[in-house]
């Protein structure tokens, strides 16, 4: 099929402009649970998602099938579903890409199927019982170790009407290693999570074996520590949390849908200083060491640098075409979809907190009385409120300058304009880790990274007074 | 356009006649399970009062899992049904199965049991089916009115999703399982935020079932009323505090951890803290959690016939007058644990394997134990009323520590202002074993059959930012 014929017979139906993205992807998963390999998965999928913009509308219809029948069906949907909704969009709301855009065709080949197909399965199996085999080891109170694995190779394909063509070819690794101690009737859970750009045939399997220890590490660790203390403190937070926490409480107040949706606490803070000075946050897909890495977004936008706060001052948000468009701005390549069956929405890819000129030793011992932050469990904003929380995996309690009691359980939450203002220095060092973030039903690959930084009057909810 | 699929959508039994007899050419496979499903799924979504987006889409494929007699097994899925594809598909589990570990705990995929066909007519809605675009954009737009008809000009935006599907699965083994079922459902979500001064703050509604009158226009209003209520909030002081929890916080804070902690998976690697609790009491004597697939009450959202295997539907009392009974098994734990599968694996689509989750969780009181909500509040001088949260527990240890992102204070015996957000800290055992009365105001939160629960005090950390 010529796709190019569809994005015609789109705008011949009264389109003002249509898109047809084509992904077809190779996948291999595998968990390992209690040394057995579960859920072991090999899989090839193919489909066409056809995106119509019309009367400041869109319409948007996916399938499957790559039949000329099922596509041509599918673009007819996909205008049918746009002149509908165009029918209610209120004057105001409505809008056109416009014209003057520029469009990059182009080839951005990262991994091929070569790379992909150069590694047998048998390969990574054994690597990832290996795994298994080494936590074990580590120590008498480890009692289960689960790695959940996953690869792909995903070709892109997208054509649109302003007469753009690219395609790309990228491998992604990622997972989890979960590490069990158990010891005298309490369990506790170590975790490290991988991921990597590229296939099985670039990965530092050595890397794997560090994060491996770390996990089991952690989970003994943690069978002596004590719960965390509750109330206001000052924190110093490591390279993981401090990722999560730009990705969490910044990161996604800084996307522009949330904006345009009135869900976010930074409407209206463009070039207003919102936290300190020395606080600088960039976004930046054009990273290729990074797991967010997007050479080209999947609206056909290059990924490139954009500083969200510069020295505590709002500069710009992330946007895909329509909220670019809708907002005056330039598209900065964030318009990103999970597969061929979903809108590309504004997403982040390497989110970061750039560095500042303390050390971690310095940040430590210039705190008299706090709580030092490492790794987390999980966290999560809710933009429009301003509010996060964070779920630290562990803790130690810092006196007179000096790391004591190892705890657990900590809960930090705060308001996002509050702690921007709040942290007030930064560590020289970098540490980033990737993963997966969800954004309505959507799941893409991005990375989170920081300094260590110091941050006050920070609530944290632990389980004892 | 609607959710209807063609004949030829449906038309799998030649696609699965065909799937089995490759199967049997290969002598080394013993046991078979082919999983078809075909979906079709229309959503439309409204920002800000404007309309976005209307999307469209049909997945039609098959899954199959094959195990050879070592229990060696893997898994893999097409969406491409021509005889070529499926053959490659076949080949590619086939070769995978010869690496995978040997299991000792697999014995075969799930068993044939008998089937209880539920009356069709809680599962499927012809008028979900035959929902046009047009119908569903005009319910979005009621919802919009309705929302706005509330007439309160703090109210500054109102998001809306709208979604409804057409599903039919078939799932067959080679134990002789052949269940087949079709099932629609509908879901409909406002979100709204408001404003008062320099103040924002959001919260939501939704509404879903398996019929279309399962959803109204009303949540429109129930989301601004919401919204609304939660501006104008106080601060608490740091203290404990008996605390009652709505249906939704109570579906989110008990049935969510239950669900976690009660998965089969998770009990046999020791990674529940229920995982030693057999037969224990973990919860006052009067409350029960039972697991029922086959209800035909409230929405039915996860009420039906068999489970992602194909095993009849049954009932699971989980915690049976405090003590707990039974965790939630699929083929494979029930297999290892030796013991009754509860018929709790499920399936997204043909595209995933099966994973272990509740169908419709049931938290229930004995009559002496029920009040009624007005009365619970009457009683309290001092509290609190949660709401919601976005947080979980830490399943292995029961740790639980986390926002209370939507709550209201309680002062002599009745609700009063919205509380700043306040963070929370208790152990999941110390949490069951403190409800001490549940009200009469059973709700259906999206599968969670559930009161509201009265808890006797948790400690609980203001003010945040």
């Amino acid at each position: 099929m010529e796709y190019e014929r569809l994005v015609k017979k789109a705008m011949g139906m009264g389109a003002d402009f249509c898109d047809v993205r084509v992904v077809t992807s190779d996948g291999f998963r595998l968990n390992l649970l209690q040394s057995q390999t579960r859920d072991m998965a090999s899989s090839t999928s193919s489909g066409a998602g056809i995106r119509v913009l019309l009367g400041g509308a869109w319409g948007f219809a996916s399938t499957s099938k790559l039949t000329d029948t099922a596509l041509e069906d599918c673009c007819t949907i996909a205008v049918k579903l746009a002149k509908n909704c165009a029918s209610r969009v209120k004057q105001a709301d409505k809008f056109k890409i416009p014209d003057s855009l520029e469009f990059k065709s182009g080839h951005h080949v990262v991994s091929t199927r070569g790379d992909y197909e150069q590694t047998p399965h048998e390969e990574k199996i054994n690597a990832i019982l290996a795994l298994d085999k080494r936590t074990r080891a580590s120590s008498p109170a480890v009692k289960n170790c689960a790695v959940y694995y996953h690869d792909n190779l995903v070709n892109t394909l997208l054509v649109n009407s302003a007469g753009a063509r690219v395609e790309k070819s990228i491998g992604c690794i990622s997972g989890v290693i979960e590490v069990t101690a158990i010891e005298g009737g309490s369990a506790e859970e170590g975790q490290e999570v991988f991921s990597h750009v590229g296939c099985w045939n670039t990965i530092d399997e050595e890397a794997l074996d560090v994060l491996a220890d770390s996990a089991a590490a952690q989970a003994v660790r943690l069978l002596s520590a004590k719960p965390c203390p509750s109330g206001k403190f000052t924190i110093v937070v490591d390279n993981k949390l401090g990722g999560l926490f730009v990705h969490e409480a910044i990161g996604h107040a800084c996307e522009a849908d949330e904006l345009l949706s009135g869900n976010s606490v930074l409407e209206g803070k463009l070039g207003k200083k919102v936290g300190n000075e020395v606080v600088t946050i960039t976004d930046d897909g054009s990273v290729l060491g990074r797991f967010g890495y997007s050479p080209v977004d999947s609206e056909g936008i290059p990924g490139c640098r954009t500083v969200l706060i510069e020295k505590g001052v709002v500069t710009a948000f992330m946007h895909d075409l329509e909220t670019a468009t809708r907002m005056g701005a330039e598209p900065t390549g964030n318009g990103r979809a999970q597969s061929y069956d979903s809108v590309p929405i504004v997403r982040m890819t390497n989110t970061s907190l750039e560095r500042g000129d303390w050390t971690r030793d310095e940040l430590i011992a210039d705190t008299r009385s706090g709580i030092y932050c490492q790794n987390w469990v999980y966290g999560y904003t809710e933009p429009e409120k301003g509010t996060f929380l964070f779920k630290c995996k562990e803790a130690r309690i810092i006196e007179g300058g000096r790391l004591t009691n190892l705890v657990k359980g900590a809960a930090l939450s705060g308001k996002i304009l509050n702690i921007l203002a709040s942290i007030d220095a930064i560590a020289d060092d970098f540490g980033e880790s990737g993963g997966m973030c969800g954004k309505k039903g959507q799941s893409v690959g991005t990375s989170d990274g920081a300094p260590h930084f110091r941050v006050h009057n920070v609530v944290v909810g632990g389980s004892e007074e | 356009m609607s959710l209807r699929f063609s004949h030829d959508d449906l038309d799998l039994e030649p696609k699965v006649n065909a799937i089995t007899a490759i199967i049997q050419g290969y002598q080394d496979i013993k046991h078979y399970e082919i999983y078809c499903s075909a979906q079709s799924v229309i959503s439309i979504e409204l920002e800000k009062d404007a309309i976005k987006t209307a999307e469209f889409s049909k997945d039609i494929g098959i899954g199959v899992r094959l195990a050879n007699g070592h229990g060696q097994s893997a898994f893999s899925y097409t969406s491409d049904l021509s005889a070529g594809s499926m053959q490659q598909m076949v080949k590619r589990i086939v070769a995978l199965v010869g690496k995978s570990t040997r299991d000792k705990d697999f014995h075969s995929f799930a068993e044939k049991t008998p089937v209880t066909k539920l009356p069709a007519s809680k599962l499927f809605d012809k008028r979900i089916e035959g929902l046009e675009i047009e119908d569903a954009t005009s319910l979005v737009f009621d919802t919009l009115e309705r929302a706005r008809g509330v007439g309160d000009p703090r109210i500054y935006s109102v998001n809306i999703d709208l979604g409804a599907g057409s599903e039919k699965v078939l799932v067959l083994n080679s134990n002789g399982v052949d269940a087949r079922e079709q099932y629609t459902s509908i879901d409909l979500s406002c979100s709204v935020t408001s404003k008062s001064g320099r103040t924002m703050t959001s919260d939501s509604d939704f509404q879903a079932g398996r019929a279309l009158g399962m959803v109204s226009a009303g949540v429109g209003e129930s989301a601004a009323r919401r919204s609304l209520a939660t501006l104008g909030k106080v601060r608490i002081k740091t203290g404990v505090y008996p605390i009652i929890l709505s249906p939704r916080a109570a579906a989110a804070v008990i049935g969510s951890t239950i669900e976690e902690a009660a998965d089969a998976e998770l009990l046999q690697q020791q990674k529940s803290f229920l995982s030693s609790e057999a037969g224990e009491r973990i919860a006052p004597e009067f409350l029960s959690i039972v697991d029922n697939a086959k209800s035909t009450r409230y929405s039915c959202l996860n009420s039906r016939s068999f489970d992602g295997e194909g095993t009849g539907s049954t009932t699971t009392k989980i915690v049976d007058e405090g003590v707990f009974r039974s965790g939630l098994y699929d083929s494979y734990t029930a297999g290892k644990g030796g013991t009754k599968n509860t018929a709790n694996a499920s399936r997204a689509s043909y595209r995933s394997l099966p994973g272990i989750s509740p169908s419709n969780m049931i938290i229930q009181a004995d009559k002496a134990h029920v009040a009624k909500l007005d009365e619970i509040v009457a009683g309290i001088k001092l509290g609190i009323l949660f709401d919601d949260t976005g947080d979980s527990p830490d399943v292995a240890s029961g740790d639980f520590s986390g926002l209370i992102s939507t709550g209201f204070l309680i002062q002599a015996g009745a609700i009063a202002r919205p509380v700043s957000l306040a963070a929370f800290g208790i152990n999941f055992r110390d949490l069951l074993n403190g409800i001490e009365l549940v009200g009469d105001d059973v709700k259906d939160v999206a599968g969670t059959v559930c009161p509201s629960i009265l808890l006797k005090g948790v400690q609980i950390s203001s003010e945040i930012g």
